[in-house]
């Protein structure tokens, strides 16, 4: 990174929200984005705004209301839809990733800006859904059963979670965990 | 509140709502969002912010000399990554 250029973080937040049952189950799922380089006393103060809409995710039908096979179906779709949904939202940041942007900043001063996707900020039923993993597993590390409360040091260790993975599909066909991905 | 939000920059045009559409088979989904790297330029040429905004990476001692952690940018991770 070239001096006197400036990192970005960009914090995402997401949350699924039900606005009604009649009608046919209404919800909403909000997109929001702030940075990093605000104050924390600024960022979270919700009287000053800081926080932008990003996007409005479509939200599928969950069942369709034929068969366990549709509905099956119908969830693997959804998670396709999805997937590609945050990569066209997210394709602007990875044009501009490597060169960074000429931005002006509030100081009056034009910076170098360099955009970092650094935290995603959402409840644990959200990153289930995001990550498509069950919604018993843990979204950031892997931890073998017999190793459950102790210091996880084995994050992201892959061959532990093809074992794991295993196992949860031989106890738990429906629940498995698919590929935890990070954004 | 009042104060806060004439300091507050309008939205420039660049920010706009963009459709698209996503079609899976079944039925086409609609969804909206705005320009990701618009919305970054917007927030960090925010006047409004300007007293609370860093550029730059600092390290907190207090006073025994312990390192402190607080904000984003006093992390090791900001260090790395910007230097």
């Amino acid at each position: 990174m070239p001096p006197g250029s400036t990192v970005v973080p960009i914090i995402g937040l997401s949350d699924q929200t039900q606005l009604t049952y009649f009608s046919g189950d209404k919800k909403a799922w909000p997109v929001y984005l702030t940075i990093g380089n605000i104050l924390s006393r600024t960022r979270n103060s919700p009287v000053k705004m800081p926080i932008l809409l990003l996007a409005l995710l479509p939200v599928p039908p969950k069942f369709t209301g034929e068969s366990a096979r549709t509905d099956e179906a119908q969830r693997q779709m959804n998670a396709n839809v999805r997937r590609s949904v945050f990569d066209r939202v997210l394709v602007q940041l990875e044009q501009v990733v490597q060169e960074g942007t000429v931005m002006d900043c509030a100081d009056g001063k034009t910076r170098l800006c360099f955009h970092i996707l650094s935290a995603w900020i959402v409840d644990h039923a959200e990153h289930a859904a995001l990550h498509r993993i069950g919604s018993k597993s843990c979204p950031k590390c892997e931890v073998p059963c017999k190793e459950l409360g102790g210091n996880p040091l084995k994050m992201y260790q892959t061959h532990h979670y093809i074992l794991y993975r295993e196992k949860a599909l031989r106890h738990e066909p429906a629940k498995v965990a698919g590929s935890a991905e990070y954004f | 509140m009042q104060q806060h939000l004439d300091v507050l920059d309008p939205f420039s045009e660049s920010l706009v709502w963009r459709e698209d559409i996503i079609d899976h088979g079944r039925h086409a989904a609609t969804f909206y969002y705005w320009n990701i790297i618009d919305c970054v330029r917007y927030l960090i040429r925010q006047v409004a912010y300007r007293s609370d905004m860093v550029y730059a990476t600092i390290r907190e001692y207090d006073s025994t000399g312990e390192r402190v952690y607080s904000e984003m940018h006093t992390a090791d991770w900001s260090w790395d990554t910007q230097g």
